[in-house]
């Protein structure tokens, strides 16, 4: 009697939560020319790029099956120099720890407003897709003497790591030597969607310079671009990835707990 | 119903899946010429005078592919046929399969990473006396001492991969040649090769390097990565085994050099089970 009371309680569930819910917003879309930001804004600014021109948030949605591939493109010109590429979907992501001492990740990150996207970039004439339809690679077939196919890939990123997971920022640095005015393509692939709200919102900047520029303020890091989640504007999280990157989000999380879509929950916090 | 269990698994046998990849056997020929070295005459270290010497302990490594062609234009010597260049680097030969005669194996001390190919030492002595005698690079044991002693050399062995016999260590056993002729024969198998008809089957030796005036880097191989394989912590004690390069088939002209052998190659027809002889002929005089 008590296992089918235990069974009837488990019907209760209808696993809608596990799901992507369902918007109007595209699951793939071009963003269109993207200018490189000069170097001597990027280092005259702080290295946080917010309100700074060339940064471009936007926003994706499901495709139309689940058996396609989403995601955002946009294009750039080749400046004769290195370029890098910075993308960030929102929000923050976090492994909550169980030391008691030092701790600095007492709180649980809520995954469920966490997306992940996986960033490409390579020659225009290379990528397969079309723009803001259909998403595409930059793999190329060869031909060997005998007839067999090889696909040869010519997406160009030179990153640190590959790829980042969720909600965490990428970079991308690409050599556009002797490639001055020649347009690039990135492909920012869709991995995951926040379940929350079935849309994944995302800031991308594409940098005249490298990755790590000597005497440059500029920093790679979560917060580089912040609040992405709000394209921009604040919707109630502003401060947490200063917090993060600062090293407070334990107090960040302290201050919102129970906010309605606070993005840290309780979890489980060991006795002090 | 037994009638119609047996007819449906017979009608299975009849099934044909159409899978390309298969086995090709084949019989590796090299030279005694390749396994002739000039090591240093004498031990005397003001005397770098050196005198030929053929020993098959001194054969490398041998990597054998299947390719689409041979190229007998862009180098001196064939090579496998490789797509396009890109960037300057040399291009992909996207081989459809290969295998070796003898690999890289650790055996069991940091002086030996990459100087150990297996099917070439019988036993613990033979290794020693290779080093010793032929090299005139003594086998250091971890501490930088010369190992004198091949029942240390077995205990240490015994330690390190937490055997209690030495039937498992690769490194040492038969060789993987007979001797027929002026020649050194060995078998080989490319395993789960993808077979496209017309397709060659080309291979090169690693020569291990060998000089009278730089003694302590005899018997390294230029397709062993020394930071490859397995990095080992034991203790105070921190290194890597070394382990082959893993691109050594889709790009091997970046790892031949001088006194390697490579293969003319030889073309396998319409049936996979012909088997093919590969002759490892043409000697690599100098860097090209």
């Amino acid at each position: 009697m008590s296992i089918l009371a235990l069974l009837l309680t488990a019907c209760d569930h209808d696993g809608v939560d596990f799901f992507v819910k369902d918007t109007t917003v595209p699951g793939v879309v071009n963003l269109g020319d993207l200018e490189p930001i000069p170097m001597a804004d990027v280092q005259n600014n702080s290295w946080v790029f917010n309100g700074l021109e060339g940064l471009l948030f936007g926003q994706l949605g499901q495709p139309d099956t689940y058996a396609e591939v989403g995601g955002a493109t946009f294009q750039f010109k080749g400046t004769g120099g290195k370029v890098c590429l910075i993308m960030d979907p929102e929000m923050v992501y976090w492994n909550q720890g169980i030391e008691l001492d030092n701790n600095e990740f007492l709180y649980e990150d809520r995954l469920t407003d966490d997306g992940d996207l996986d960033m490409f970039a390579g020659l225009s004439a290379y990528y397969t897709g079309s723009p803001g339809v259909d998403i595409g690679t930059f793999e190329l077939p060869y031909t060997d003497p005998l007839g067999e196919e090889h696909f040869i890939d010519f997406q160009e990123c030179n990153r640190d790591y590959y790829p980042s997971g969720r909600a965490t920022y990428e970079t991308c640095e690409l050599d556009t030597v002797n490639r001055a005015g020649i347009s690039f393509t990135v492909l920012l692939q869709t991995f995951m969607l926040p379940i929350d709200d079935g849309v994944l919102n995302f800031g991308v900047a594409v940098m005249d310079g490298p990755c790590e520029p000597d005497g440059a303020a500029f920093r790679k890091s979560e917060c580089t671009i912040q609040m992405e989640d709000g394209m921009g504007e604040d919707v109630g999280n502003a401060g947490l990835e200063e917090a993060f990157c600062a090293g407070e989000i334990n107090a960040y999380c302290e201050a919102h707990l129970g906010e309605p879509n606070a993005p840290c929950s309780e979890g489980y916090i060991p006795a002090r | 119903m037994l009638t119609i269990l047996i007819a449906s698994l017979l009608g299975g046998c009849g099934y044909n899946e159409e899978i390309r990849e298969t086995e090709i056997k084949g019989k590796l020929v090299v030279p005694k010429a390749a396994a002739t070295r000039n090591v240093k005459a004498t031990t005397d270290p003001l005397d770098l005078s050196t005198v030929p010497l053929q020993d098959p302990r001194l054969l490398g490594p041998i990597y054998i592919g299947a390719y689409a062609a041979i190229d007998e234009n862009s180098r001196p010597y064939p090579i496998p046929f490789q797509g396009p260049v890109i960037d300057g680097e040399e291009g992909d030969t996207f081989p459809y399969g290969g295998t070796g005669v003898g690999r890289f194996d650790f055996a069991c001390y940091k002086f030996l990473a990459c100087k150990v190919t297996t099917g070439r030492f019988a036993d613990y002595a033979d290794m020693m006396d290779y080093f010793t005698n032929v090299l005139q690079n003594p086998i250091k044991d971890n501490q930088g001492e010369i190992l004198n002693s091949e029942v240390e050399f077995e205990q240490q062995c015994l330690d390190y991969y937490y055997e209690v016999a030495s039937d498992n260590m690769a490194f040492i056993g038969p060789s993987d040649f007979k001797e027929e002729g002026d020649n050194y024969v060995a078998e080989f198998e490319l395993f789960h090769t993808t077979f496209v008809p017309g397709m060659a089957v080309w291979g090169f030796m690693d020569a291990p390097q060998i000089s009278a005036d730089k003694l302590d880097l005899n018997g390294t191989f230029s397709t062993c990565s020394a930071s490859g394989g397995r990095t080992v912590y034991k203790y105070d004690q921190t290194y890597d085994e070394g382990g082959a390069y893993t691109d050594i088939l889709n790009r091997p002209t970046q790892y031949i050099d001088a006194d390697d052998w490579v293969s003319s190659g030889t073309i396998v027809g319409d049936d996979p089970s012909t088997e093919i002889t590969l002759n490892l002929d043409i000697p690599i005089i100098s860097e090209q």
